[in-house]
């Protein structure tokens, strides 16, 4: 009881009032707040989705790198799926292609590259996907090494995609030798963060290497001069599709990717996606905002008496409206702090899960982008409240103080 | 009663699903009972794990009888200690598979994170009310 007289021993101000207000109808308040919670959390969940699919979607345009990829033909699934689905794979053609196509016309750049897959003994059996690249000819795979790799790639050396175990010595195990790494890439959400990059004549050691060792699972033999998949820049002035029609005549046997497809397609799919989820953002706020609005009418309606006792007592009418949106406000800010704090607990463990389930690549957004998201998310349900308790305040103080405490005599 | 449930039923719901989680709701890897793959260990110690946890949720519902209301900041000490290990067991102490795309990574490892400080977490502050209400009652 000395606790109770002791918080009321100082004036109540507008906030105080709101704050008892609340604790006093608990029920009312829960069931509020878990209403501004569902929009805290499908704001700020949306929010982080549509951002991270959006910069996986610009991750792997910026890896793709070549306007074209030749690979074998039948193997364009496949190629695919090792550049975007982290599915280790190889394949093999004749390496003479890439002269051929570095001929045609409309073609600036060829650069030929090897796949081959590999038991990691370090981690759980699981594939690992080898990139061989001629580095004298090579423009996709060393001007983003550049970023990690001041001084190029040494014969010997690899350099590691980001789910790749490397060793606290720098190195990597591979059929039973080790490796020195380089540098690890930053994470990409394409098949680059499953992949170990290295010059070909690195790939001829491994090769070797794995062909002396004594393996349960030995590494297919290379063919000398073969090679996986021809990357090819397209000079200014001709279309990637035209070109690649023609490379497809000329050469028979061999499949062509255009990158400028690929990113559409997936493109494409997160467009539906990121659509879908603006949209039930909009509905589930528009929702919410009626629904808090009817709420607050209904509760402004039941309290009318509380009211026309503050009038009495002195409280001016802008003092009752404040006393309401006080309220609407506290109640929406603690709201959405639970939802964003909820939406921050499904999204940011289960991103890779997401991206997974989506098949649609995903990077967790960067610090700055999260915290304006929650900022803005946090802020966006915070101001629902007034702007859905505006009628209730207005209500609050517009009945006759005498004639409403009289009512029911 | 509500009370009481409160307190409890968080560690109760929490140890269930810590128990019985990594080979239903998130599985681990398939091929649970080969012992070279570090998520097996996780599911067996996380079976104990949140067995104990469910356990001392029990216990917490039921000790305000009988003025056992003492034992309750003892209880949630040990359900906070408990919800550390259920974190720690995933995280550092025994692991999931190295793979990135390995169902135990992406599913069961956050889930059991989440869990375990979502139930840390809970426990702290019920402690620490359980703790104040003790040391009001005595005074």
């Amino acid at each position: 009881m000395g606790g109770r007289c002791e918080r009321f021993s100082y004036p109540l101000g507008t906030r105080r009032l709101a704050w008892e207000n609340i604790r006093s109808r608990p029920f009312r308040s829960l069931c509020l707040m878990l209403a501004a919670a569902v929009v805290g959390c499908s704001l700020f969940g949306g929010s982080v989705l549509v951002i991270g699919l959006e910069r996986g979607l610009r991750s792997v345009g910026e890896r793709f790198g070549a306007d074209l990829m030749v690979v074998p033909a039948g193997a364009a699934r496949k190629a695919e799926a090792i550049l975007l689905g982290g599915d280790p794979g190889y394949f093999h053609f004749d390496g003479g292609v890439a002269d051929k196509i570095a001929r045609m016309d409309g073609v600036e750049r060829v650069s030929p590259q090897l796949f081959m897959t590999s038991l990691s003994a370090d981690c759980c059996d699981a594939l690992v996907q080898l990139v061989a690249f001629d580095p004298a000819t090579d423009f996709v795979v060393q001007p983003w090494l550049a970023r990690s790799l001041g001084s190029g790639l040494r014969d010997g050396e690899m350099v590691a995609g980001n789910n790749i175990l490397v060793r606290p010595d720098r190195t990597v195990r591979l059929f039973g030798r080790r490796y020195p790494v380089a540098a690890k890439l930053a994470r990409t959400s394409t098949g680059f963060d499953t992949s170990l990059f290295m010059s070909r004549a690195t790939a001829r050691q491994v090769v070797a290497a794995a062909q002396a060792e004594e393996l349960d699972s030995p590494i297919d033999p290379v063919p000398e001069g073969a090679v996986s998949a021809v990357m090819v820049k397209v000079a200014e002035g001709h279309t990637p599709v035209y070109v690649a029609w023609r490379i497809r005549r000329d050469n028979p046997g061999v499949d062509v990717i255009v990158s400028q497809s690929v990113v559409s397609a997936i493109s494409g799919s997160l467009r539906k996606f990121t659509g879908r989820v603006r949209d039930l953002s909009c509905a589930i706020w528009l929702a919410a905002a009626l629904i808090l609005a009817a709420l607050f009418a209904g509760s402004a309606n039941g309290r009318k008496k509380e009211f026309a006792l503050l009038r009495v007592l002195g409280a001016t009418k802008g003092r009752l409206a404040a006393l309401v949106l006080c309220e609407s406000a506290l109640v929406c800010a603690a709201g959405g702090a639970l939802g964003v704090a909820l939406a921050a607990l499904a999204v940011f463990p289960f991103n890779a899960y997401i991206g997974v389930k989506l098949q649609l690549p995903m990077l967790t957004p960067a610090p700055e982008a999260v915290a304006a998201l929650v900022v803005a998310s946090f802020a966006a349900t915070a101001a629902l409240g007034p702007l859905a308790a505006g009628f209730a305040a207005v209500k609050a103080g517009a009945s006759d103080p005498c004639l409403t405490l009289r009512e029911g005599e | 009663m509500v009370r009481r449930l409160v307190a409890g039923l968080p560690a109760v719901l929490v140890g269930i699903l810590v128990a019985v989680g990594p080979r239903t709701l998130f599985p681990v890897c398939e091929g649970l009972d080969d012992p070279s793959m570090p998520c097996h260990w996780t599911a067996l110690v996380e079976a104990g794990v949140g067995g104990v946890l469910a356990l001392l949720g029990v216990a917490l519902i039921l000790c305000a009888r009988g003025g056992a209301e003492s034992c309750a900041p003892g209880l949630h000490v040990a359900v906070f200690l408990d919800a550390a290990l259920a974190l720690l067991v995933p995280t550092a102490l025994v692991g999931v598979c190295q793979g990135a795309h390995m169902p135990c990574r992406l599913l069961t490892l956050p889930a059991l994170a989440v869990l375990g400080s979502l139930l840390m977490l809970a426990s702290a502050m019920q402690g620490w009310r359980a703790f104040a209400g003790v040391r009001r009652g005595r005074g």
